[in-house]
């Protein structure tokens, strides 16, 4: 049975459907991202699940119960707020008993359960400080600590790291990360973040206008997007604009609007959809002087059309004979100065047949 | 240079009339408080002349005046319980009036708090007058009060010039000064913390006492500054609707200068009653400094 169970759950907000008849089953252990822009139902789906939102259709369902009409202080389930909403007037120790003295957890065991918490998560000595006397990683490790303290069945983190500057959040995923697994506790992890998403979880559900788009692990929803929006939203994609020709079991020809024919592998074929976009990763593209004899690559010529330079890696715009443009990610591998391909330059691209995904519309 | 004259020039009129207003006759009234009466009461000349000069005309014998006799021990006390029951009322009936309006929508707040603050816009002796009526003998309320007394058996009351009107005018009066500094405080309040706690497992009654009540507390001290001490001086309420039982400290010092036109006595009074209010406000103000961070 899993931890979690979203059926068939709607919330409407007059006109607008926030979360459109979302299924999703959560297991003990998990960490589980709902991974969407901004406004496509992320936060609304949480809130519900915490129990400050009730849903208009559907059940949610923690440990096989039913949780309709359980207020949020009845269910075993916490939150880690964007805000941390810290206890301004509390201390970081008063913060992190706040659960266990709701539950009336004995006093003498309250110091001890505390005490253990701000170990594991590094705040020893910070006890009787107060939340403005923090940093934000402070902050937010308080407000993990605080919500984990009486070991819920699932805790929920809403955008937690969206405050923390670029090179905290990195350590604090990993601390994270650390964390989930050493308590064991389900994680519902929201983020509009694909980055953190892709290394943070152990499964991802894309959403996108209330609906979810694909639920799986990292490496397929990156390496394998259902569709175009999942594509286009996760990570940097080519996507062009094709029909399919025909298919069989091992690869289908698409014909590229443009550009020509080119073999790639399809998502199962739904009746009568010819039209679709070929969802191709740039670093999956190779670009050289020399045309490649393999018969496992699709391959076409053009001219650097641009360059992006990015340190690690060098981004190309080739644009190829009928103005089609594809990007090419490189690696900056060699030692020395990398020898870049000029604007203007004739050049070829290529990829092999696997690299490319046809969805269909 | 010009940054200093900058501040001279936006702190310079505050400050005169902070100093013409309000320095200058406290001081006027510290050194009146040492003066003999004259013969027809107000002040004796400062300074006589006899055979050895000139000499200063002072005395301490005012503020002994004020306890050769209990009656102004008495009537401060009385004083002080009244301002201090106006504080209790005007918290409890303030709070929650505060945290409806902090709690209603954007829109509505606005009117509310314009409700608020609507008997300011009618005068202040027009509104206490309003409420002889209404505490009056003949009064619709009265008669519905003592009606319901008659029928469980007990004696009928008079509310109009007893204590008990006098504490309804002053919660009445003060009501604002209450609601408004509260209103500010809860309505700045973050709803996420409410949910953190509720999500932490906080009923709604462990919710308003553990953080929407200590977080307010500012408002509450600022709330009760403002109802105390003009409540403990205030003389136009007990004149109006008290009796002879509910005499407050602010009578005796008007009586005292324009009745007795004793200005030496009348300027103790006054020094009394302003050095006790300003203990009352320094020691609160320690007690809550303390409790917080």
């Amino acid at each position: 049975m899993p931890l979690l169970e979203i059926r068939n759950v709607t919330r409407r907000f007059g006109d607008f459907t926030a979360v459109d008849n979302v299924s999703l089953s959560i297991d003990a252990g998990e960490f589980f991202t709902l991974l969407g822009p901004s406004g496509c139902g992320k936060t609304t789906l949480l809130r519900l699940i915490a129990g400050f939102d009730a849903a208009d259709a559907g059940s949610v369902l923690l440990g096989g119960r039913d949780m309709s009409g359980i207020p949020p202080e009845g269910r075993d389930i916490h939150t880690v707020f964007q805000s941390y909403a810290l206890f301004p007037h509390m201390s970081v120790e008063d913060n992190i008993a706040f659960p266990l003295r709701m539950a009336r957890v004995a006093p003498a065991q309250i110091r001890d359960r505390v005490e253990v918490a701000m170990r594991e998560v590094h705040l020893t000595g910070m006890g009787q400080r107060y939340p403005s006397e923090l940093s934000g990683g402070q902050r937010q490790r308080v407000a993990v600590a605080r919500a984990l303290i009486n070991r819920p069945k699932l805790l929920l983190l809403d955008e937690p790291l969206a405050a923390l500057d670029a090179k905290l959040k990195e350590s604090v995923q990993l601390e994270l990360i650390n964390l989930q697994k050493e308590v064991g506790i389900a994680f519902v992890y929201v983020t509009h973040d694909q980055g953190e998403a892709l290394a943070l979880s152990d499964r991802i559900a894309v959403m996108n206008d209330g609906r979810v788009e694909q639920v799986d692990i990292p490496s397929r929803i990156y390496g394998s997007p259902r569709n175009r929006f999942v594509a286009d939203f996760i990570g940097h994609c080519n996507l062009l604009e094709g029909k399919i020709r025909e298919t069989n079991a091992l690869c289908s020809t698409i014909d590229l609007d443009g550009i020509g024919e080119v073999r790639a592998i399809t998502s199962p074929h739904p009746a009568g959809a010819v039209q679709g976009v070929l969802a191709l990763r740039p670093e999956k593209v190779a670009i050289g002087r020399a045309a490649t004899a393999d018969p496992d690559m699709n391959r076409f010529d053009g001219r650097v059309h641009d360059f992006l330079y990015l340190g690690d890696v060098t981004l190309y715009v080739v644009e190829l004979e009928r103005g089609r443009r594809v990007e090419a990610l490189v690696p900056n591998a060699a030692t020395g100065d990398a020898s870049f391909f000029q604007p203007g330059e004739a050049v070829s691209v290529a990829w092999r047949f696997d690299a490319g995904h046809f969805l269909y519309d | 240079m010009k940054a200093r004259w900058n501040k001279w020039l936006i702190g310079g009129p505050p400050l005169a009339y902070l100093i013409v207003f309000f320095a200058v006759p406290t001081l006027i009234m510290v050194v009146a408080s040492f003066r003999h009466g004259g013969p027809w009461g107000g002040l004796a000349p400062i300074l006589y002349h006899d055979a050895a000069g000139w000499h200063l005309h002072l005395t301490l014998g005012n503020y002994a005046r004020v306890f050769e006799d209990l009656l102004y021990v008495r009537v401060f006390l009385r004083s002080l319980w009244y301002a201090l029951l106006t504080t209790a009322f005007c918290l409890v009936i303030a709070y929650p009036l505060a945290l409806f309006i902090a709690s209603s929508r954007k829109r509505s707040r606005d009117l509310l708090v314009l409700l608020v603050i609507l008997p300011f816009w009618s005068n202040f002796l027009i509104r206490v007058y309003a409420w002889i009526i209404i505490l009056g003998p003949q009064s619709v309320f009265v008669g519905a009060l003592n009606g319901a007394l008659a029928w469980a058996g007990l004696e009928p009351v008079r509310l109009l010039y007893t204590p008990v009107a006098v504490v309804i005018g002053l919660v009445y009066v003060h009501l604002p000064f209450m609601v408004l500094p509260l209103y500010a405080i809860l309505e700045k309040q973050d709803p996420a913390l409410l949910d953190a706690a509720q999500d932490l497992g906080a009923g709604a009654w462990q919710r308003f006492w553990r953080v929407t009540f200590p977080l307010s507390l500012p408002g509450v001290y600022a709330g009760a500054a403002l109802v105390f001490i003009p409540a403990f001086g205030i003389f136009a309420i007990p004149d109006l609707l008290g009796g002879t039982g509910g005499t407050m400290i602010g009578n005796v010092i008007k009586q005292q200068f324009l009745d007795s036109r004793d200005w030496p006595f009348g300027s103790v009074l006054s020094i009394v009653l302003t050095l006790s209010a300003v203990m009352i406000a320094v020691g609160v103000s320690l007690i809550a400094r303390r409790s917080r961070p």
